[in-house]
């Protein structure tokens, strides 16, 4: 079975020019490890809010030449926050793609056992009208990612990973540095 | 004077026109909403708008996101809902947009106080001014003893006050009339 680490290493080769919004915890630390860009909007809290944000800026990218702006998020956080499903189901946000790593626990807070192990995230976000990829292991990641990027309308990618966390240094930045710099990204 | 034949409108309706023409000032390019009875004329108003973009959300939290994504994206969101729904969003407003300073205003409408018929909502519209002032979000309010001409003006000022200093701002309106909760 992949790690998150494996799968971000995947999706940091496909995305040097595409806004990527990552969750709090392991997640920001593993993706900032591999080297950080002004496209990338490190969450320092608000666990469950990525769906939320990538919808917003996903809808602004509507009229610029970006492909996408990817949210990733864990089981956890997506199921803290459905709601993020139902309004992308309901707006149809065509830039808008989402990572769901399932890991089946909360992995930043010592593994302890999450709804998703009883609950098919796919089956949710299909039932939310939602375009969904599966995959297990890092190849089908990585046809996955190549596929969401083409397609034209909202996308989820359902990735089940181990629940291995590389440790990394905490995201302790002044989160309005973080965000002027995707900001101005995004103004290219 | 009444004209007869006419009958006079309700402070709510007065004070509703003045929110389309605060949210029309202020010219927002999204507008995202969550229902109240009392503000319906305003969203009514706005579905029909071919200037700004109107949604409904399906819970505040995921409003805060979603119109913080379009700020950062560097268009402007307005985001009307019930103060009831702050309760349900005050984690995104203070350690997202305000930790990240983003942009928003966020227009309010007052539950509590005289007039509501909802046994429970007090308990939490009561003391929303004072739990928004700890959190330090910045936050104006507007009712009977702000006249109705100045409601617009306020309204486009806070949307422009949110831009100026980085950061969400709410207005608050009591539409029902009546005294101060």
């Amino acid at each position: 079975m992949m790690s998150r680490m494996d799968a971000l290493k995947v999706l940091y080769k496909y995305t040097e020019d595409i806004p990527v919004i990552s969750s709090c915890g392991n997640t920001s630390r593993e993706w900032a490890s591999l080297g950080r860009r002004d496209n990338h909007l490190y969450m320092v809290d608000t666990m469950g809010l990525t769906p939320s944000v990538a919808i917003g800026v996903s809808l602004t990218l509507e009229k610029k030449g970006i492909k996408k702006c990817i949210g990733i998020e864990g089981d956890g956080g997506i199921l803290m926050n459905p709601n993020s499903l139902a309004s992308a189901g309901y707006l149809n946000p065509k830039k808008w793609m989402i990572i769901v790593f399932d890991n089946e626990c909360f992995a930043s807070t010592g593994g302890q056992c999450s709804l998703a192990s009883k609950i098919d995230i796919s089956k949710v976000a299909a039932g939310f009208n939602l375009e969904v990829l599966q995959a297990d292991e890092v190849d089908e990641f990585e046809n996955a990612v190549k596929k969401a990027l083409e397609t034209e309308g909202p996308i989820v990618i359902h990735a089940k990973i181990s629940q291995e966390n590389h440790p990394n240094p905490f995201i302790n930045d002044d989160p309005a540095v973080l965000a002027y710099k995707f900001s101005e990204f995004l103004k290219r | 004077m009444v004209e007869r034949g006419k009958t006079m409108s309700s402070f709510r309706d007065l004070a509703c026109t003045e929110i389309i023409k605060g949210i029309e000032e202020a010219k927002p390019d999204y507008l995202l909403t969550l229902p109240c009875s009392t503000i319906g004329p305003v969203i009514e108003h706005f579905e029909n708008s071919t200037e700004v973009r109107s949604f409904p959300i399906s819970r505040e939290e995921d409003g805060v996101g979603i119109a913080a994504g379009i700020s950062l994206g560097g268009e402007m969101p307005i985001m009307l809902i019930q103060d009831t729904g702050i309760g349900n969003s005050i984690l995104a407003i203070t350690t997202f947009a305000q930790a990240y300073h983003v942009p928003m205003l966020i227009l309010v409408t007052r539950r509590g106080g005289f007039g509501e018929i909802n046994s429970a909502v007090n308990l939490f519209s009561e003391p929303l001014p004072q739990i928004l002032d700890d959190a330090n979000v910045k936050t104006f309010k507007l009712d009977y003893r702000v006249p109705l001409k100045e409601w617009s003006t306020a309204i486009s000022h806070a949307a422009k006050y949110a831009k100026d200093t980085h950061r969400p701002i709410i207005v608050m309106f009591n539409i029902k009339g009546g005294a101060d909760q």
